[in-house]
């Protein structure tokens, strides 16, 4: 309770420009993702899932203060969009043949948190699961998840403000200044074959519809 | 912005914080989705993307620029908008341990990425060895000519701060024992099964 306090103040400092936002990987990053935090990205993770490497797994972090009453936005698209790499030493993606997997939710309410999720790839291929089911049955080569999880991202924040204030950091162990926190995690694994050749560029996106 | 306006959006930031998002179905959901829309002042569009680490929160970090770079198509940023802050920032970062580390041809290379586009490179022919290091390790291809051996992309657990701060005053994405922020793992270790994330706290 005490951390969610600080970091609801250091959010409020952030928005009232007391201080330069928060120091965290992608966490409330300017003023209209410090509001509208069910839109907010902090963290994404993309890699190929450790028992089968043949699907892919994307994960997108939101709401950096969420609790067990908080839920995604109805009137936010959660996107994850993959495009072919040109090659290892241009990292360039190629424009053509994009792949977009995105993802919405409706329902759900302060009593009962449970949302009806809908994940969508490439405009075919159709996934829906309710919300906070870790055995939600998996469709059209795709599983995911959706619900309250433990915020992924560690750091010490102090440390990281000497670093941005380009100081060296204090060497030594520091405590996590994110422990106790929760976010709101969407995470979805796809058949590899389905987003493309071998070198791809993930990225998480969230579009106010 | 009137600092009245701001204050308003920083208090029902909170509300948010509490209660969530919006649904149509009982009339306290029509003014929770009331306080979302006065949250995003009627915005429609981009709200945030997300790619490399730490890209805007202490690469750009000009907080003037922070929302129009997260509104912008993370394939397809306007460098003209967001270069020469990236610049000045890993110039600055480069000086923290007093020495120049990045070459001028990684340092544009890196000016060129963020300036650019905000994702992440995944080998999917390679399997990802949860929680080891893998984040960049292809863009330290890239970077060095030594062959990528992960799949690279970012798993949970990995200490991605690390690696982004010896990128920054070191020039290297790779995580070193003298340079970090003293917090090498999670609160919650996060699973090599689904889903993965630890559940809530």
């Amino acid at each position: 309770m005490k951390r969610r306090l600080l970091a609801s103040m250091a959010l409020l400092s952030a928005t009232l420009g007391l201080s330069n936002v928060s120091e965290a990987s992608d966490h409330a990053d300017g003023l209209k993702t410090a509001l509208d935090m069910t839109a907010d990205i902090s963290d994404l993770y993309a890699f190929t899932s450790p028992s089968d490497a043949s699907k892919l797994v994307l994960v997108m972090n939101v709401h950096m203060l969420a609790t067990r009453i908080s839920r995604f936005s109805d009137r936010v698209s959660y996107n994850f969009r993959i495009r072919q790499v040109e090659s290892v030493r241009t990292l360039k993606p190629v424009p053509g043949g994009e792949h977009l997997l995105a993802c919405t939710f409706k329902g759900g309410s302060i009593f009962d948190t449970t949302q009806d999720a809908t994940c969508v790839l490439d405009g075919r291929d159709t996934l829906t699961f309710r919300t906070n089911d870790e055995r939600a049955a998996p469709r059209s080569g795709m599983k995911a998840f959706a619900g309250l999880r433990a915020d992924t991202w560690f750091l010490s924040i102090p440390q990281t403000q000497k670093v941005i204030n380009f100081k060296k950091p204090e060497p030594g162990a520091h405590s996590n200044s994110l422990a106790g926190m929760n976010v709101l995690s969407l995470i979805v694994e796809v058949d590899s074959n389905k987003v493309g050749g071998s070198l791809i560029a993930v990225t998480a996106e969230t579009v106010r519809k | 912005m009137s600092t009245s306006r701001v204050l308003l959006g920083a208090v029902l930031s909170l509300v948010m914080s509490t209660y969530g998002c919006a649904s149509e179905e009982e009339p306290v959901e029509d003014e929770l989705q009331q306080t979302e829309d006065n949250l995003s002042f009627g915005y429609k569009g981009r709200v945030d993307h997300a790619g490399v680490v730490e890209s805007t929160t202490m690469m750009l970090k000009s907080f003037t620029e922070l929302d129009a770079y997260n509104r912008q198509d993370p394939f397809n940023i306007n460098p003209a908008l967001h270069a020469e802050a990236f610049r000045a920032n890993f110039i600055g970062y480069d000086g923290i341990d007093g020495v120049t580390d990045w070459t001028p041809a990684n340092l544009s290379l890196w000016v060129t990425r963020m300036s650019t586009g905000n994702y992440l490179v995944v080998d999917l022919s390679k399997s990802c060895a949860f929680g080891k290091p893998s984040y960049l390790d292809i863009e330290r291809e890239q970077m060095f000519g030594t062959p990528h051996t992960t799949c690279g992309g970012r798993t949970p657990s990995e200490d991605a701060l690390d690696v982004t701060y010896n990128l920054l005053i070191r020039g290297k994405p790779e995580k070193a024992a003298d340079i970090g922020d003293g917090v090498d793992e999670l609160h919650k270790a996060a699973s090599p099964t689904f889903p993965y994330l630890a559940g809530p706290n």
